[in-house]
C-alpha cells in the first residue's frame, strides 16, 4: 500500500509484535495481495512513525476491541438479559416495550449504526424468555408518542452499539423530552459498549444504561507519574503529524477509547482512523 | 528461499521491514512468513526482542549453503529493487529516476 508521504519503516521487532497481537486477538491476515486489508493498513499507518511512537501504537492496540457485525445478536441478547435480570420487579407489569435507535435530532436523515442495532435487535427478542411475552413494538426513528409511552405498562428502550461521552444520548433524552414529553422515567439505554465517562453522565442524568462491554480511558486511566507523561507526549507527537482537530485529541473530548464496531467512533485514540492529506488509517470512519 | 534468507538477516539485525516490502511482498504475506517462522521455532520473541533461535542460526546457514552466499554474501543481501532489469555497456550514461 503506498502512503504519499516517505515511509519511515518498521522494525523487524515491532512488525513481528503486530503479527502476534492480530493471531492472538483472531483478526485476519489476509495474505493475499489486499493492500488495503486491515494488517496492510496498519503497517501503512506505523510505517510514518518514530520506533518510540510505533511501540506506543503497539501498546494501545494489544488493549484494542475490534467487534463485528456478526457478533452483534451475541452481545446485544448480553445486554438485553442483562437489562431484564435488573428490571424483573418492574417488567411484570410492562406489557409493551418500545425499542427506538439512540439517535440525536441533528442526525435525522442519516444512516446511523442505531438503526442497525435495532435491526439485529429484531431478531433475538423473540427467543428471549424475559420479554418474548410481551408486545415489542419497533419505532421509526424517534417518532414515538407520548401517550403510548408514558402508560404505566410501557417503557422506551433506546438502542445503539456504543455510548462515548454520553452527548449524543442526552441530546437524544433532550429532544424525547421536551418536544415528545416522554417521561425520562420511561427510557433506558441499551448498548453494546459504553464508556466510563458516557455511564457516568447519563447516570448524573438519572439516566440507566446496560452494556455488555465498558472501557475506560486507553492512557489515562492506565498509566500514572513518569509512565503517563510519556506516552501523553508521544501521543501528542503523533497527533501533530495527523493534523488532529482540537476536539478530537486524543478521541471526541479526550475519551482516550481503544474500540472499533460496524464503524470507528470518533471517541477512539485518531491515530486509529485519521485519515488526512493522504494518511492510510488502520480502521477508518 | 532468497526471501527466507533475507528475513532470518532481518530479524537477527532487528532491520527494517521494509527490506522486504520493497522487493514486491504485501506486509501480510511478510507475517505469514514470520508466524511460520515462530512455529517451525526459528525465531523467539520477547516483549523486548527478536532474535533468531539456534534452529533459526542453521536454517541462516543452511539458506546460505543453498544460495551459494561466500564471503561479504553472507552477511548482506542485495537490494534487488535497485537493480536494473538489463545489463549496462561500460559507455552507457545512466540516470536513476530519483537523484
Amino acid at each position: 500500500m503506498k502512503s504519499s508521504k516517505k515511509l519511515r519503516g518498521i522494525s523487524t521487532i515491532h512488525f513481528a509484535k503486530l503479527t502476534s497481537i492480530f493471531l492472538n486477538k483472531s483478526w485476519e491476515i489476509d495474505d493475499g495481495d489486499n493492500e488495503y486489508s486491515s494488517f496492510n493498513r496498519f503497517c501503512t499507518a506505523l510505517s510514518n512513525l518514530s520506533d518510540q511512537e510505533q511501540a506506543l501504537v503497539l501498546e494501545l492496540t494489544e488493549k484494542f476491541t475490534k467487534i463485528d457485525a456478526n457478533n452483534y445478536p451475541d452481545y446485544l441478547s448480553q445486554v438485553l438479559t442483562e437489562f431484564i435480570n435488573f428490571n424483573q420487579k418492574e417488567l411484570k407489569k410492562i406489557q409493551k416495550i418500545y425499542i427506538a435507535p439512540l439517535i440525536s435530532p441533528k442526525d435525522f436523515g442519516k444512516s446511523k449504526s442505531s438503526t442497525a442495532v435495532q435491526y439485529f435487535i429484531r431478531g433475538i427478542v423473540s427467543t428471549n424468555p424475559g420479554i418474548a411475552s410481551k408486545r415489542i413494538i419497533f419505532t421509526n426513528g424517534l417518532e414515538v408518542s407520548e401517550s403510548l409511552i408514558n402508560k404505566d405498562d410501557a417503557i422506551l428502550l433506546l438502542v445503539d452499539d456504543f455510548v462515548g461521552s454520553g452527548a449524543t444520548a442526552l441530546e437524544a433524552i433532550e429532544y424525547l423530552n421536551r418536544t415528545k414529553n416522554i417521561d425520562k422515567s420511561k427510557i433506558s439505554i441499551l448498548t453494546i459498549a459504553a464508556l466510563e465517562i458516557g455511564e457516568t453522565n447519563l447516570k448524573l442524568n438519572l439516566i440507566p444504561v446496560y452494556y455488555a462491554m465498558k472501557f475506560n480511558r486507553g492512557i489515562s486511566d492506565c498509566y500514572c507519574s513518569q509512565e503517563l507523561l510519556e506516552r501523553v507526549s508521544l501521543m501528542e507527537s503523533i497527533e501533530t503529524k495527523l493534523h488532529v482537530h482540537e476536539r478530537e485529541k486524543f478521541g471526541f473530548d479526550g475519551s482516550e477509547a481503544l474500540i472499533k464496531l460496524i464503524r470507528t467512533p470518533n471517541n477512539t485514540f485518531p491515530v486509529f482512523w485519521k485519515e488526512k492529506k493522504g494518511r492510510i488509517a488502520p480502521f477508518p470512519r | 528461499m532468497e526471501e527466507e534468507l533475507l528475513l532470518l538477516r532481518l530479524v537477527k539485525n532487528n532491520g527494517r521491514i521494509e527490506n522486504l516490502s520493497k522487493q514486491g511482498f504485501e506486509y501480510s504475506q511478510i507475517a505469514k512468513m514470520i508466524s511460520k517462522f515462530i512455529e517451525n521455532d526459528y525465531i523467539a520473541i520477547t516483549p523486548n526482542s527478536i532474535e533468531l533461535t539456534s534452529k533459526g542460526e542453521e536454517k541462516l546457514i543452511l539458506l546460505n549453503t543453498k544460495l551459494k552466499r561466500n564471503k561479504i554474501d553472507k552477511f548482506i543481501s542485495p537490494q534487488k529493487e535497485y537493480l536494473l532489469s538489463e545489463k549496462k555497456s561500460i559507455y552507457d550514461i545512466y540516470l536513476p529516476d530519483k537523484i
